[in-house]
């Protein structure tokens, strides 16, 4: 039952166009019934362990290593529906871009070929591009347009490492492995591979279309673009990068690792920095990346199931975020951090989910913050000793940049402009439930997520030889 | 009877005699029968063509017929059918409009006759005819513009008539007579290959690159496909640019041993040079149809990519088919755009407001622009792919790193496109678009939709029909000619 998770959101893209046509409100109940079944149907499947489907070209896996991921896009398709709830322009057109970029973005996660991989990479873009430059905000065309030429310069160079791959007899993930690369080829593949996988991570310094892409995209393409399209990036590494060029991986571990830290580091000092709501949120993205990316360069089992760990909880909090300022933007039309204050009191509910939002997104324990970044960090300590302390320096610069970030817009003075906004209604809370569950759920019981991992973090860690 | 159908000659043949029923029931003012006699005699010789790819087997005739030489046959006759079956209403409104359908058909059967062709003497023969056809229908557009730019292609083109000539007395002069692909390959594989052969073989090839439109012989295609009618641009733009390709291709593969080593470099640097300067000088352009030529340029210079590569001339005539299928659409939503909003200026920034003015015709360029930027789920991508895989495995890997980085590049004016139609600034006024009182119809959907189509609105209906054929085919690659592709596929 994996072929229905990609084309039931297609088949309802398609509805939501053509109701939408005729009747622009009723396109995101069916957007809405769209995801819900897509859910329904998804979860099972990613409760009952790996399986293959199919043959050749267009066969599809679900393992461990896609179904935290797989599970994380339906989730967010059901809340990226209710976020755009109230979208008035375009409605139809809006949800049926929306229900595309969730088919595509499974479709990565459940490619086995390399082809239907790369073709359903490709394929994410181009609903995003609508969605940034459609509906988003002022900047929305040139950041379209840097969204969509960042990456595809970067996946163009990542289909040449798959040629060589195919040529390589890997055709799907399983075969990867056993590719018969010469050494050289071996690290030509791995660097042209991570020109695909380091633009969409992102990995600094690559990083530069991911405030802009963010903060134009509307709420909803936000949720999609933190939550899970991030995570390709992380998710190409290690289902094809690691296990393709195991060696080369190996020797190019310390620039990586070096480039997470950085990464870490970066987006903290430059969240802190940062006057805009969105912005912040969208620079501690790069930050909370950088854990992936050094978890992933140290390459322990432990530490790839924590890159996965940390995958989920950014995905969930992220996502969070953006719904929480999404939510904020409708009510006040701005983000400066300056103009905002107090809103804990005319805002309760919503004043509470964002502070919970922040601490998860800080790594308090308890939340799903918190096991992902422990994992990297004890890990980083028994690779590359006391240079972990940078990273500490990144986990002290997120809590500064977080508790700031709620000082100023739920705490202090309420400026009185602000004082009649209303509270979240039935369908925004509906949205933000799922999103704060799961934050719960993670941080309490991480095994939701590494217990799926593990077995295929040991198997790819044993090809590259750190055990 | 059955000489009808399996004669490599008939599809071509069919093509003919319907241009000369064209111009005959033109005299007599019957402007639609007689665009409709090109299109029945393209649509008979195509099917012929079709029919002719499964049943026959290649044999050792100066044209070829069966599975390698009828698929490019049956491209460019049923696109020349498409073509002109769906300006029906421009060119049948139009004054010259049955004389550009017979000379469609015409150059047609001559792209069809040059894609078949095993002998040097019968192409440089075909590539004439589909050259004149080409200064005549660019010159009926009937303007001072579009007959100047017909003027200079027909001066431009003498030039490369002359640069193929010498080459042919070249290579005659090294095989004592004979033009034909096997005695050519008999001699550029004999160990004692001199470089004049190399030099033979380089001034025809150029040649075929200016009939396609590689740098740097590509001057004369933005003024002429800018002026000239989109119909028969249509026509050019995609058969002219698929005939010269298949005929390249055909004639490198023909060339083997130490011959094809020594033109390698020389197929390279034209294939970089188009590659490079198409796709910067396209990044400037402001109208659609020059904004289409330099990227055509470019698209010529991926083609040559395959030509490098050499092995197989399959991949390439993949790519130039499955190009010159988009490239077809891109010039027929320019004709059906026109047909909708006359005062369009046929500028790209002209097309802002177009996804709310008729959001079918947005979705099919949209659906173009993505095939020709090389976008998986489109043609687009299975032709690059066919052509930069069989680079990639001879070795050219930089050749293929540079053509993926270029298609990034393009993205910068086939994406600007997309952003002009789909991206209208909230407060700007639209240009396209109905032109007056109806400027509420950009705000109010319904209003929009409501905008009167004229009816029969064939060049809609087919740029909506090539986007679906695009797509389709880029979902399910193995209704192309499986051969370049399959080699991949598990």
């Amino acid at each position: 039952m994996l072929a229905p998770i990609v084309w039931i959101p297609l088949v309802g893209a398609v509805a939501a166009l053509l109701v939408g046509w005729s009747r622009p409100q009723m396109a995101r109940s069916v957007a809405l019934g769209t995801t819900l079944v897509t859910a329904a149907v998804a979860l099972p499947a990613v409760f009952g362990g790996g399986v293959t489907e199919g043959s050749g070209l267009t066969a599809l896996v679900l393992d461990g290593l896609s179904t935290p991921l797989v599970a994380l896009t339906v989730v967010l398709g059901v809340v990226a529906v209710l976020a755009s709830w109230n979208v008035e322009e375009r409605p139809g057109a809006h949800h049926a871009l929306l229900l595309a970029l969730q088919a595509a973005v499974s479709l990565v996660f459940l490619a086995d070929h390399l082809l239907l991989f790369y073709a359903a990479w490709e394929a994410v873009l181009i609903p995003m591009f609508f969605l940034i430059g459609g509906w988003g905000h002022e900047d929305r065309k040139h950041a379209a347009m840097k969204f969509f030429i960042y990456t595809f310069a970067g996946s163009a160079l990542m289909l040449v490492g798959l040629l060589l791959l195919l040529f390589a007899n890997a055709g799907s993930m399983a075969a990867l492995a056993s590719a018969q690369l010469a050494p050289s080829a071996g690290t030509l593949v791995f660097w042209l591979l991570l020109a695909g996988f380091a633009v969409k991570v992102p990995i600094f310094p690559l990083h530069t279309w991911l405030p802009d892409a963010h903060v134009e995209a509307p709420t909803a393409g936000s949720i999609m673009l933190a939550g899970v399209l991030l995570k390709m990036g992380g998710y190409g590494l290690m289902r094809v990068a690691l296990p393709a060029a195991p060696e080369a991986a190996r020797a190019a571990a310390p620039v990586l690792a070096a480039l997470g830290v950085i990464g870490i580091v970066y987006g903290a000092i430059v969240a802190l920095a940062q006057t805009d709501l969105k912005r912040l949120v969208a620079y501690s993205s790069v930050a909370h990346m950088g854990f992936v990316v050094l978890a992933i360069a140290i390459g322990t089992p432990l530490a790839l199931s924590g890159a996965m760990l940390v995958m989920v909880a950014h995905g969930l909090t992220a996502s969070l975020l953006f719904l929480l300022v999404g939510q904020l933007y409708e009510r006040t039309h701005t983000r400066t951090l300056a103009r905002l204050g107090g809103l804990l009191r005319p805002l309760p509910v919503w004043g509470t989910v964002f502070v919970f939002a922040s601490l998860a997104s800080l790594g308090l324990p308890g939340l799903a913050g918190f096991p992902g970044e422990l994992v990297t960090f004890l890990e980083a300590y028994r690779a590359i000793g006391w240079s972990v302390v940078a990273v500490a320096v990144g986990v002290l610069l997120a809590g500064a940049y977080t508790l700031r970030a709620v000082r100023a817009v739920a705490q202090g003075p309420l400026p009185a402009e602000w004082e009649d906004v209303e509270d979240l209604t039935v369908s925004e809370a509906a949205a933000v439930a799922p999103l704060a569950l799961g934050i719960l759920a993670l941080g309490i019981w991480p095994a939701l997520v590494s217990g799926a991992v593990d077995p295929v973090a040991k198997a790819i860690a044993k090809l590259m030889g750190v055990m | 009877m059955t000489v009808l159908i399996t004669s490599p000659y008939a599809p071509m043949l069919a093509a003919v005699i319907g241009a000369a029923a064209s111009l005959v029931l033109s005299g007599w003012r019957l402007a639609k029968s007689s665009v409709m006699a090109s299109v029945y005699g393209l649509v008979i010789g195509a099917a012929i063509a079709g029919v002719q790819a499964q049943t026959l087997v290649e044999g050792g005739g100066p044209v070829g017929a069966g599975e390698l030489h009828s698929l490019p046959v049956a491209v460019c006759l049923a696109l020349g059918a498409a073509v002109l079956g769906s300006s029906l209403y421009a060119l049948s409104a139009n004054g010259p409009g049955p004389r550009i359908a017979a000379l469609v058909a015409l150059g047609a059967a001559a792209a069809a006759f040059m894609a078949a062709t095993t002998d040097l003497l019968l192409l440089f023969i075909a590539v004439e005819t589909l050259a004149l056809c080409g200064y005549g229908i660019v010159a009926l557009a009937n303007t001072d513009r579009s007959r100047e730019s017909a003027m200079k292609w027909f001066v431009q083109g003498s030039v490369a008539t002359t640069i193929f000539i010498v080459g042919l007395g070249v290579l005659a002069a090294q095989t004592g007579g004979s033009l034909s692909y096997a005695k050519l390959t008999e001699i550029a594989s004999a160990p004692t290959s001199s470089v004049a052969l190399a030099v033979g073989f380089a001034l025809v090839l150029s040649a075929l690159a200016f009939k396609a439109g590689a740098f740097p012989f590509h001057s004369w295609m933005p003024d002429a496909f800018e002026t000239g009618p989109a119909p028969g641009i249509a026509m050019l733009a995609s058969v002219g640019k698929v005939a010269p390709l298949a005929a390249a291709a055909y004639l490198v593969v023909a060339i083997t041993g130490a011959t094809g080593d020594r033109l390698a470099p020389v197929l390279a640097t034209l294939a970089v040079a188009s590659i490079v300067f198409g796709n910067l000088v396209a990044l400037r352009q402001r109208s659609l149809a020059r904004m289409l030529a330099y990227s055509g340029v470019a698209q010529v210079g991926y083609a040559f990519v395959g030509l490098v590569a050499g092995m197989n001339a399959l991949t390439v005539v993949t790519f130039a088919a499955l190009y010159g299928i988009t490239s077809a659409a891109s010039f027929l939503f320019i004709v059906a755009l026109r047909e909708a909003e006359p005062d369009w200026d046929g500028s790209i920034s002209g097309l802002a407001g177009l996804s709310r003015a008729h959001p079918m015709l947005a979705a099919s360029l949209a659906v173009v622009m993505f095939s020709l930027t090389g976008i998986p789920l489109t043609a687009g991508f299975w032709g690059k792919f066919a052509v930069l895989a069989a680079a990639a495995s001879e070795g050219w890997l930089w050749l293929v790193a540079l053509a993926m980085l270029a298609s990034v590049v393009s993205f910068g004016y086939y994406g600007g496109v997309l952003r002009a139609a789909f991206m209208a600034e909230d407060d700007a006024e639209p240009d396209v678009t109905a032109p007056e009182g109806e400027s509420e119809a950009h705000t109010d959907e319904s209003a929009a939709r409501n905008a009167p189509i004229k009816w029969p609105a064939s060049s809609l209906v087919a740029t909506v029909v090539f986007a679906g054929v695009i797509v389709l085919v880029g979902v399910a690659p193995f209704l192309v000619n499986a051969t370049s592709v399959a080699a991949f596929l598990p």
